[in-house]
């Protein structure tokens, strides 16, 4: 819950909160600005995530807070701001993936950055490398459900609510794109798998 | 032979007893399966481990430049806006209603009209009289100076606070 909130004149802020003041106009711009900073990093990372190209889903993510902000009188304060949020998220991702065809290269460029790293750190890279090219090959869907169940900030019925399915759905969903993820790398790394993780 | 769906069963601690058991033979008898299990078992925490990647520096800022003109084009007017048309309308209608011109056939309704003038005349002249006064110019001050303030606060202060990101995010 606390990630869920801000510190503000020693007061912590909800969403909620942070809505009405937008909705009432008190402190209106601030009150945006605390939405978007604490969700940015997220919204950013899951339309990566679909997108594979920093650019892209800079400009998807930054699509999508403007959206949700001129939808906010029609936000039902029924769920979280997030679990209406990122359906706003991923749909402006996915239709940026429709609208370009988007080159792959950045993975390979972000490898080959230099710098002095330990063993983990060398490790930690290469595994978020190969974890990153196998989710390339993954269907968006695939890659939403593993993105929203691995970030931790969504409960099964959250992600059922954001992606519009039933939750047993979820959770063969997630059970199967994990597979199919874990079987891309297999696939990738032809035995050196077991070596790298 | 213990599949890639069981394992996942397994790490999500939903395996039955007797996949349990499995699961526990052949990691002790097969290289291959301990190896293969110990691959799903590290991917899991690599994924949990991934971090959020975070936009540049400027995202915050571009959106709310974006957001500008969207915020003026869909509210031209403040939120009491309607409230205040609303009560001068009703004033408006009230006043038709009652005014000598309407009041035809009933005899009170000027009377009432002139007492509501006669009366909004004194209270001007309490009025004038009382702005005339040392206390009222204390209080004219004050207002004024409150006014300033204010204006001080939401002119200057904050937009200094909040172009060094010092905001109640």
């Amino acid at each position: 819950m606390i990630a869920h909130l801000v510190k503000a004149d020693n007061k912590y802020i909800d969403d909620f909160a942070l809505i009405e003041r937008i909705l009432q106009n008190r402190e209106r711009d601030a009150a945006y600005r605390a939405l978007v900073d604490r969700h940015k990093d997220f919204a950013f990372t899951l339309a990566f995530r679909v997108l594979n190209n920093r650019e892209e889903a800079e400009e998807a993510a930054q699509d999508a807070f403007i959206r949700a902000f001129k939808a906010l009188p029609t936000f039902q304060n029924q769920s979280k701001f997030t679990t209406w949020f990122y359906r706003i998220v991923l749909n402006a991702a996915l239709s940026q993936k429709e609208k370009k065809k988007i080159p792959v290269d950045e993975l390979d460029e972000a490898r080959t950055m230099t710098g002095e790293l330990s063993a983990d750190q060398t490790k930690a890279r290469e595994q978020k490398y190969f974890i990153q090219k196998a989710l390339q090959q993954l269907s968006p869907d695939d890659v939403l459900f593993i993105t929203l169940f691995y970030l931790k900030e969504l409960s099964m019925e959250e992600i059922a609510q954001t992606t519009g399915v039933e939750t047993n759905t979820v959770k063969v969903k997630i059970h199967r794109a994990r597979k199919r993820l874990a079987e891309a790398l297999q696939n990738m790394l032809k035995g050196e798998e077991k070596n790298l993780f | 032979m213990i599949t890639n769906d069981e394992i996942l069963e397994i790490i999500d601690a939903a395996a039955s007893r007797e996949l349990i058991d499995r699961h526990r033979r052949q990691l002790q008898t097969d290289a291959d399966y301990r190896r293969r299990f110990q691959f799903f078992e590290s991917l899991e925490s690599a994924l949990y481990e991934l971090p959020l990647e975070s936009p540049s520096l400027r995202f915050t800022e571009n959106i709310l430049e974006k957001l500008k003109p969207a915020i003026q084009k869909t509210r031209p007017f403040p939120r009491w806006f309607p409230f205040i048309v609303g009560a001068l309308c009703c004033v408006a209608l009230t006043t038709a209603l009652f005014s000598p011109a309407s009041a035809v056939s009933a005899d009170a309704t000027p009377r009432v009209f002139q007492y509501v003038l006669t009366q909004g005349a004194r209270l001007w002249q309490i009025y004038l009289s009382a702005l005339s006064g040392r206390w009222s110019i204390y209080l004219l001050g004050l207002t004024a100076s409150a006014a300033l303030l204010l204006a001080f606060d939401q002119k200057l202060l904050q937009p200094y606070f909040r172009q060094r990101g010092l905001s109640i995010g």
